[in-house]
C-alpha cells in the first residue's frame, strides 16, 4: 500500500462543507463532520455526478408529517440528483446494496492524509 | 363414497376458483327513495316531492350512453338503478362475492349544501344495507359512501358502518374539499377505516362535478368525454401520491386502499417515476421509508378496470404490466358493471397470463375487504 | 450494450440570461418601470412558479456559473454539455419560457418580444453551429402570437415555437390556438411543448395536476406529466395533424412511459371520440408515428432497463418517436453514458440523433467522432 497522501491543512475542512481533492489520481470527497472526517470517492454510482453536493444530518420519522433529526448520524448526497449516501458506511440510504468507496483518513499534526 | 367426495371436491374447486368483484354499480331511482331513511326531522326540512337540493351535476357524459343498455332509466328512475336485476346478473354462478358501489352515491358527499347532504350520505348508506338484505344473497356486500367534507363525521360514519355486517369498504369519490385526498385534513377517516379494517376505495371521477372546484385533468378542462375518460388515471395518480407523501401508511400501516375507474396501464410508468423521484426527494418526505411501490400490493390494490385495451382489444395490457415485478399482487377486479366499459371476468382472463387469475381476480380482494 | 459512438443531439437544454437587466433594456420604455420596481423576487419576468422546489434547488449543483443563474453562461455550458458529449446540436428552449404568464398580457406581450430579441442577439449570435433554438410564443393574443412567428421564424437557427405557457387555459389541441400552428406550418417550425406548457401554478385556468394542488414538490414533480398526457391527447384529438400536415409535435421533458397507457386509453374510445368529433379521421395512435416525437428524460428507471423498453414497445414505432435530451442543467437531467445503457443497440442511433435530425431537417454530421463519455 502507498503512503497515505496529504490533502491539505485541517483548518481547509470546515464542518458540513464538501471538499474535492484528489489523491492517487482519484477524485475524493472530503468531509468534516463535528470532530469526525470522512472521504468518499466523489462519483455517485447513479449518473456519475459528482457526490459533494451537500452534507447534512439525516432525518427519521416517527409519524406522517413529524421529523426528528439524527445529528450524529451525517449523510452526502449528490449535486445532480441528490441520492442520499451514510457518510460513514457509503452506503445508499434507499438501497444498501449501493455504496459509494470510502478511504480511511486521518488527521496528525494539523495536516489531513487519505489512505488510498 | 367416491362420488360424494367428487361432489364436495367440485363445491370446493368452484370457491377456490370463485371471482371476487370489486365493482357492481347501483343507484337509488329517485332522491325520494332516501327519504325514508332520514331523521324525521330533516324529512320535514325538506320540501315535498323531488326537491331541487343537492344536485349532482357531472360536467362530462358520454354521448352513446353512460350506461350498458339494459341498466338505462326505466319509468322515472334513474339508469342502474333496478338493484335485484344488477345483482343478479352480476352475481353469476362462478362469483363468489361482490362489492356493490353506490354511482351517484359517492359523488353526492362532494355537493356544497353540507348540512342536507351529509344527511342524505348516511342516508344512503342505511338504503344500499336495506337493498343488500332484500336481495339476500349472502355473496353480497355493500362499499359504504362518507360525508367527508367534514372527515371527523366521516370517520363517526365509518365506525357506524363497521358495525353492519354486510360492509366491506367505504368509499371517497366527490373531491369533498378540492384536495388531494392525503391530505392531513381527511387522516381522522384513515385511523377509522385501518382500525376498522375497512379498505378505502378511491374512484376517479370524483372532479367532475360543477360543485367541486378541481379539475380531472391538469392543463384544461378536457373538451370531449372520450378525452374525459382517456384520462381517468390521473386524479388517481394525484390522490395516491399524496396519500404516500403524507407519510399515511407510515401513520395508519393497517391502511387500505383501491384505486377504481382508471385500469392498470399507468402503473408501470407511475410506479418507476414514484420510486426514482423518491430517491432524489426523499428529504422532503422522510416519513416515506420505503419505496412507493412497496405499498403496492401490500396497502393498495388497483382496479384493472376499464381494461381499454385499443379499439379492438388488441392492446398488449399483460405485455406492458409484466415489466413490473409481482404486478399480479397489485391488482384487483371490478367489473364496474353495469357501466358502458364495464369488464366481463373472461375479458381478464383473456388479457392476462393464467399464473395472474387467481391473484387478480380474487385472492387479493380477499385479504383487502372485510367480507 | 454497445456504446454508441455518434453523434449527440439534445432537444432539452435550457439557457438564460445573466442579469434580467438583459431583457428589461431591451423592453419599450412604458414597461421598464413595471419590469423593475417588482424584481426583486425574480417572478415579475419569469411568470407564475409553483410554490415549492426540490431540498437542494432545481439546478445541478455544478452548474452555477461564477456570475449569473444556472445556464447563462456559454462557456460552461460548452465545457459541461456541447464538448463534453460531442454534441452536434442542442435545442436551447429558455429557462422554463413562462414569461407570457405574467398576469398582465400586453406586459406579457412586450416581454416575450423582448426575450426573442435578446436571444437572437445573445446565443444565437454565438459563433457556434450547435446551437439552435425556439421561438417563444406569446399566446395571450393569437393574433400577436403569429405576428411573433412570423417575426422570428426566418432566424436561421429558430427551428421551433415554444408554447411554454398555456395562456388561455385550454388544452393545446384546442381550435383557438389552431392559428399559432397554422403560423408554425407555414414557417416550416415544429411545435415544441415543454412539460408544465406554463401550468406551474393552480392560479391559471388550466390546472397543475388532476384533482387539486400538491402540497409538496415530491408530488409535483412525480405527477406534472399529467398535463404533457392531456395535450397530447388534445392535439390528437382535435384535428391539429389534419389540418396541418407536415406539423410535428416534441413533447419534452414529460418522460415516455405513459404513452402506452395513453395511446391504447385513447384507442378505446375511438368510436366515443367519433360520435363527439366526427372530423378525426383516423385512431388518435395513428397520428403518432408521424406527427409526434418525444424526449427521453426523465427516462423511466426500473432497475433492469430490459423492462422500460419491453413496456414502452407495446407502442408501434417508438423508437422512432424518441429524441434524446438531458433537461442541461436542470438537478433531474440524463447524461448520455447512463441512457446509452438503457436503450437497445439497434434504437441508439435513431434516439441519440437521426430522429431530431430528420424531424428539424438537419444534414447527417460532417464525421463521427469520439464515444459518449460518462
Amino acid at each position: 500500500m502507498s503512503a497515505p497522501t496529504d490533502v491539505g491543512a485541517a483548518g481547509d475542512f470546515a464542518h458540513g462543507a464538501p471538499r474535492v481533492v484528489t489523491a492517487a489520481g482519484r477524485e475524493i470527497a472530503v468531509v468534516r463532520w463535528d470532530e469526525e472526517l470522512f472521504a468518499l470517492r466523489n462519483v455517485c454510482p447513479h449518473q456519475s455526478g459528482p457526490l459533494c453536493g451537500g452534507v447534512v444530518p439525516r432525518l427519521d420519522s416517527p409519524r406522517g408529517g413529524d421529523v426528528v433529526s439524527l445529528r450524529t448520524s451525517p449523510i452526502i448526497y449528490c449535486a445532480w440528483h441528490h441520492w442520499e449516501f451514510d457518510l460513514r458506511t457509503g452506503k445508499a440510504l434507499d438501497d444498501p446494496k449501493l455504496r459509494v468507496k470510502t478511504y480511511e483518513i486521518l488527521e496528525r499534526d494539523g495536516r489531513v492524509y487519505v489512505n488510498v | 363414497m367416491a362420488v360424494s367426495t367428487s361432489t364436495s371436491e367440485r363445491t370446493s374447486a368452484a370457491r377456490a376458483t370463485a371471482v371476487i368483484d370489486c365493482g357492481v354499480v347501483c343507484n337509488w331511482a329517485t332522491r325520494a327513495d332516501l327519504y325514508a331513511y332520514l331523521p324525521s326531522d330533516w324529512r320535514d326540512y325538506v320540501p315535498p316531492g323531488q326537491p331541487r337540493f343537492a344536485v349532482v351535476m357531472p360536467s362530462w357524459n358520454n354521448p352513446q350512453g353512460d350506461w350498458r343498455p339494459e341498466a338505462r332509466t326505466t319509468g322515472n328512475g334513474q339508469a342502474a338503478s333496478d338493484v335485484a336485476a344488477i345483482a343478479a346478473h352480476a352475481l353469476e354462478p362462478d362469483v363468489g362475492k361482490a362489492t356493490l358501489l353506490m354511482d351517484e352515491g359517492a359523488l353526492l358527499p362532494a355537493v356544497a349544501a353540507t348540512y342536507i347532504v351529509e344527511q342524505l350520505t348516511v342516508a344512503a348508506n342505511r338504503w344500499l344495507v336495506d337493498r343488500i338484505d332484500e336481495i339476500a344473497d349472502n355473496r353480497l356486500r355493500g362499499i359504504a359512501v362518507l360525508p367527508a367534507q367534514v372527515p371527523l363525521h366521516a370517520a363517526e360514519e365509518v365506525r357506524r358502518v363497521a358495525q353492519v355486517e354486510c360492509i366491506a369498504g367505504v368509499h371517497l369519490r366527490g373531491n369533498v374539499l378540492g384536495k388531494p385526498f392525503g391530505h392531513p385534513v381527511f387522516h381522522p377517516i384513515y385511523e377509522a377505516a385501518a382500525e376498522a379494517g375497512l379498505p378505502v376505495v378511491i374512484e376517479s371521477g370524483g372532479d367532475a362535478l360543477i360543485d367541486v372546484p378541481t379539475q380531472p385533468t391538469a392543463g384544461g378542462l378536457p373538451m370531449t368525454y372520450g378525452e374525459f375518460a382517456s384520462l381517468q388515471a390521473c386524479s388517481l395518480m394525484t390522490h395516491i401520491t399524496s396519500i404516500i407523501s403524507a407519510g399515511t401508511f407510515k401513520t395508519f400501516p393497517d391502511l387500505k386502499i383501491v384505486l377504481m375507474g382508471g385500469g392498470a396501464a399507468w402503473l408501470p410508468w407511475y410506479l418507476w417515476r414514484a420510486d426514482a423521484e423518491w430517491k432524489g426527494i426523499r428529504r422532503e418526505i422522510p416519513w416515506v421509508e420505503v419505496p412507493p411501490s412497496e405499498y403496492f400490493g401490500r396497502n393498495i390494490l388497483v382496479g384493472v378496470g376499464p381494461l381499454a385495451r385499443g379499439d379492438d382489444g388488441s392492446f398488449d395490457l399483460s405485455g406492458l404490466l409484466s415489466s413490473i415485478d409481482r404486478i399480479e399482487t397489485m391488482c384487483c377486479y371490478g367489473s364496474l358493471y353495469p357501466r358502458w366499459n364495464s369488464d366481463s371476468a373472461d375479458a381478464v382472463r383473456d388479457a392476462f397470463p393464467a399464473s395472474w387469475h387467481a391473484p387478480i381476480l380474487r385472492e387479493n380482494a380477499e385479504r383487502f375487504y372485510r367480507w | 450494450m454497445a456504446v454508441y459512438r455518434g453523434k449527440l443531439i439534445d432537444l432539452d437544454v435550457h439557457h438564460t440570461w445573466t442579469s434580467p437587466d438583459e431583457i428589461i433594456e431591451r423592453l419599450p420604455a412604458r414597461w421598464r418601470t413595471v419590469a423593475s420596481t417588482v424584481r426583486g423576487n425574480g417572478l415579475p419576468i419569469e411568470g407564475p412558479a409553483n410554490s415549492s422546489g426540490p431540498p437542494g434547488g432545481g439546478h445541478r449543483g455544478d452548474s452555477e456559473p461564477e456570475v449569473g443563474p444556472p445556464g447563462s453562461s456559454y462557456p460552461l455550458m460548452r465545457e459541461q454539455l456541447l464538448d463534453r458529449y460531442n454534441m452536434e446540436r442542442v435545442v436551447l428552449g429558455f429557462n422554463t419560457g413562462r414569461n407570457n404568464g405574467v398576469s398582465n398580457p400586453y406586459f406579457g406581450q412586450a416581454l416575450v418580444r423582448a426575450i426573442n430579441d435578446w436571444n437572437a442577439e445573445t446565443w444565437l449570435s454565438i459563433d457556434d453551429d450547435r446551437l439552435a433554438s425556439v421561438v417563444l410564443i406569446p399566446g395571450q393574443f393569437v393574433d400577436e402570437a403569429v405576428a411573433e412567428i412570423e417575426r422570428v421564424a426566418s432566424h436561421p437557427k429558430i427551428v421551433a415555437g415554444l408554447i411554454g405557457w398555456n395562456s388561455l387555459g385550454k388544452p393545446l389541441g384546442s381550435p383557438v390556438y389552431h392559428p399559432i400552428y397554422e403560423a408554425l406550418h407555414d414557417a416550416e417550425l415544429m411545435l415544441n411543448v415543454h412539460i408544465g406548457a406554463g401550468e406551474y401554478s393552480n392560479k391559471g385556468g388550466a390546472a397543475m395536476v388532476a384533482s387539486g394542488a400538491p402540497a409538496l414538490y415530491y408530488d409535483f414533480h412525480v405527477l406534472f406529466p399529467q398535463n404533457m398526457m392531456h395535450h397530447l391527447a388534445s392535439l390528437l384529438v382535435h384535428g391539429v395533424f389534419d389540418k396541418y400536415p407536415n406539423l410535428k409535435v416534441v413533447c419534452i421533458e414529460g418522460g415516455v412511459g405513459w404513452l402506452p397507457w395513453l395511446a391504447s386509453n385513447l384507442d378505446a374510445n375511438y368510436k366515443v371520440l367519433r360520435a363527439e368529433m366526427p372530423s378525426l379521421q383516423r385512431k388518435p395512435s395513428e397520428y403518432l408515428g408521424d406527427h409526434v416525437r418525444i424526449t427521453t428524460q426523465p427516462f423511466e428507471a426500473s432497475d433492469d432497463p430490459a423492462r422500460v423498453i419491453r413496456a414502452l414497445s407495446t407502442v408501434n414505432g417508438i423508437e422512432r418517436m424518441l429524441c434524446f435530451s438531458t433537461d442541461y442543467p436542470h438537478w433531474d437531467g440524463d447524461n448520455p453514458r447512463y441512457m446509452a445503457n438503457r436503450l437497445p443497440d439497434e434504437w441508439q442511433e435513431r434516439v441519440f440523433r437521426r430522429n431530431a435530425a430528420d424531424t428539424y431537417h438537419w444534414p447527417a454530421p460532417a464525421q463521427i467522432s469520439e464515444p459518449v463519455r460518462a
